[in-house]
């Protein structure tokens, strides 16, 4: 027994702790640095999906094209409204909630399901956040193919401000990454989170504009639309691609909810940071 | 300089929703009160005590042996080791590259063909994709998988596919190297081959620590033995003196039941 106080750190530097503030900011900075490794497993959960298929990713083209054109012209004749109106608008607005539902939907998998990974090496944890971002831009991507197609058949294409809607597709994926990491780490803690979640954007489809326009409803149903912040990210994202100019409140909205995320991330990551991977 | 040190480090796992404190205290109840090593927190969730106070110093030059039954906490140590246990109570530092090769199938797609896969596992290993790539020719001679690298791993036999993860596993030499048990692959030409390999890479790195329970492979690796019991350290000795002193306290086990 003697033996093991000789080898016990003889003349070990005294460690230091670190401060937690610095340790989220290296596991951004590494996490972005890496990028190469989230980017490869971002297209590598997309191909194992179509590995064996031979139409392979375009069936997420064909997928969401079947729907759009099949529920546009179905929409338009509910709502009495021109359907050169009504499909671009209930294009861009399935193609984009569909991508803020999936990011929501899947941020609660995120550590859950990266957990091989998180027990054989300490990688800095905002990687599989990335991760799971980048797979769905690339799904967002495929399923502008669709969306370009019906803003040139509308005519809405040579009018679409492009900057505006680069704003926001930026600010949504700032804000999609703070979400998805703190749905990540709370339901790695609470397993009944994604179901949970998964319940709510199910209901959530019905109550955000995306086949129905908020002016369809009354003043007092309208509040629905003010104090939901998918409906705002919807609106900062599809104006633009219509050719108008996003209400100011959404934008107020969203930048709100981003700052909102982005603090409760900051905090929740402070807290869970070294307890995730006990949960998993 | 490359090196882990850990302080007083002690791992405690939170079980959350495990539903079945009753039973252990059914079973750890009775136990002597200093050896509870699962404990109640609450909530009907229990805490289990997985390492209990650890300190250790590794330098370059180690080749460490850990030797302790099932539940040890040997995996655990080595999980603390490579960083991925943040020590729950205790602090711990290290310098120098990690590979951890408990699981050498990590990032491999089933579905995906040999050359890709060996791509994939290169940079989950770190590599970047050029590196990765430039791996191929090496593991395409070592392997003997010849054509077989262009179909799916799917369609592999066991011991190709352990074949083909042994060797991109063992391409990438780190500073530290952590095993759960020896990896090893393949039928008999292939191990002897295996065997040099893993050779050189123990050799090529400048500290090892190999969890395992087979003697023979301990004493020819490691030079220095860690034995751990119920999460604590109870001897560190060289390898030989370690083997006897868990042979005997093993014995002894016996002798009480």
């Amino acid at each position: 027994m003697e033996r093991q106080a000789d080898r016990r750190i003889e003349s070990a530097p005294q460690i230091r702790p670190v401060s937690q503030a610095s340790l989220l900011c290296k596991d951004i900075g590494e996490s972005l640095r890496n990028w190469r490794f989230w980017v490869f497993l971002g297209w590598n959960d997309i191909a194992k999906q179509y590995r064996r298929s031979f139409v392979g990713p375009l069936w997420i083209v064909f997928n969401s094209a079947f729907f759009i054109v099949a529920f546009g012209l179905i929409g338009a004749q509910l709502f009495k409204l021109p359907i050169a109106d009504y499909l671009p608008y209930f294009c861009a607005g399935h193609i984009f909630f569909g991508f803020i539902s999936a990011l929501i939907n899947e941020g609660c998998m995120t550590y859950i399901q990266s957990d091989a990974f998180l027990k054989q090496m300490p990688y800095p944890k905002l990687t599989f956040v990335f991760r799971l971002v980048w797979r769905n831009v690339i799904m967002l991507a495929h399923n502008l193919a669709v969306l370009v197609a019906v803003l040139l058949w509308s005519g809405h294409f040579a009018h679409v401000q492009w900057l505006p809607f680069l704003a926001a597709v930026l600010l949504t994926l700032v804000c999609a990454c703070a979400v998805v990491a703190i749905l990540g780490a709370l339901a790695a803690r609470f397993r009944d989170i994604p179901m949970a979640v998964a319940s709510v954007m199910q209901i959530s489809f019905f109550v955000t504009p995306v086949m129905w326009r908020p002016d369809q409803l009354t003043e007092r149903a309208r509040i629905l639309v003010h104090l939901n912040p998918l409906a705002a990210f919807l609106e900062i994202l599809r104006a633009p691609l219509l050719g108008a100019a996003a209400a100011p409140q959404a934008w107020t909205h969203a930048w709100v909810a981003t700052v909102l995320a982005l603090a409760l991330f900051c905090v929740l990551y402070l807290l869970a940071r070294r307890r995730i991977i006990y949960w998993l | 300089m490359v090196g882990i040190t850990l302080q007083n480090v002690s791992i405690d796992f939170p079980i959350y929703n495990s539903r079945s404190r009753g039973l252990i205290n059914t079973i750890f109840g009775h136990s002597r009160r200093e050896q509870n090593r699962v404990e109640s927190a609450g909530m009907g969730n229990v805490c289990v005590h997985a390492l209990h106070d650890i300190s250790l110093a590794l330098k370059p030059g180690d080749r460490i042996g850990l030797i302790g039954r099932n539940g040890a906490g040997k995996t655990t140590l080595l999980r603390v080791l490579s960083g991925v246990y943040a020590p729950t109570r205790g602090l711990m530092a290290q310098e120098g590259r990690i590979s951890s090769l408990t699981d050498i199938m990590l990032g491999m797609d089933l579905d995906a063909s040999g050359y890709d896969n060996i791509v994939m596992r290169g940079i989950v290993m770190g590599l970047n994709r050029r590196a990765a790539i430039a791996l191929i020719p090496e593991i395409e001679r070592f392997t003997e998988l010849g054509e077989y690298l262009q179909l799916p791993v799917r369609t592999y036999s066991q011991g190709m596919l352990l074949r083909l993860a042994f060797s991109v596993s063992t391409s990438i030499t780190p500073d530290i190297l952590l095993m759960d048990e020896m990896i090893g692959a393949g039928d008999a030409c292939f191990v002897k081959k295996a065997q040099d390999r893993i050779n050189g890479l123990i050799n090529g790195v400048s500290i090892l620590v190999l969890a395992s329970h087979n003697e023979s492979i301990l004493q020819s690796f490691c030079t220095t033995g860690i034995v751990m019991k119920r999460g604590r350290i109870e001897l560190i000795a060289p390898i030989d003196e370690c083997l006897r002193w868990h042979r005997e306290d093993g014995d002894a086990v016996h002798m009480q039941i």
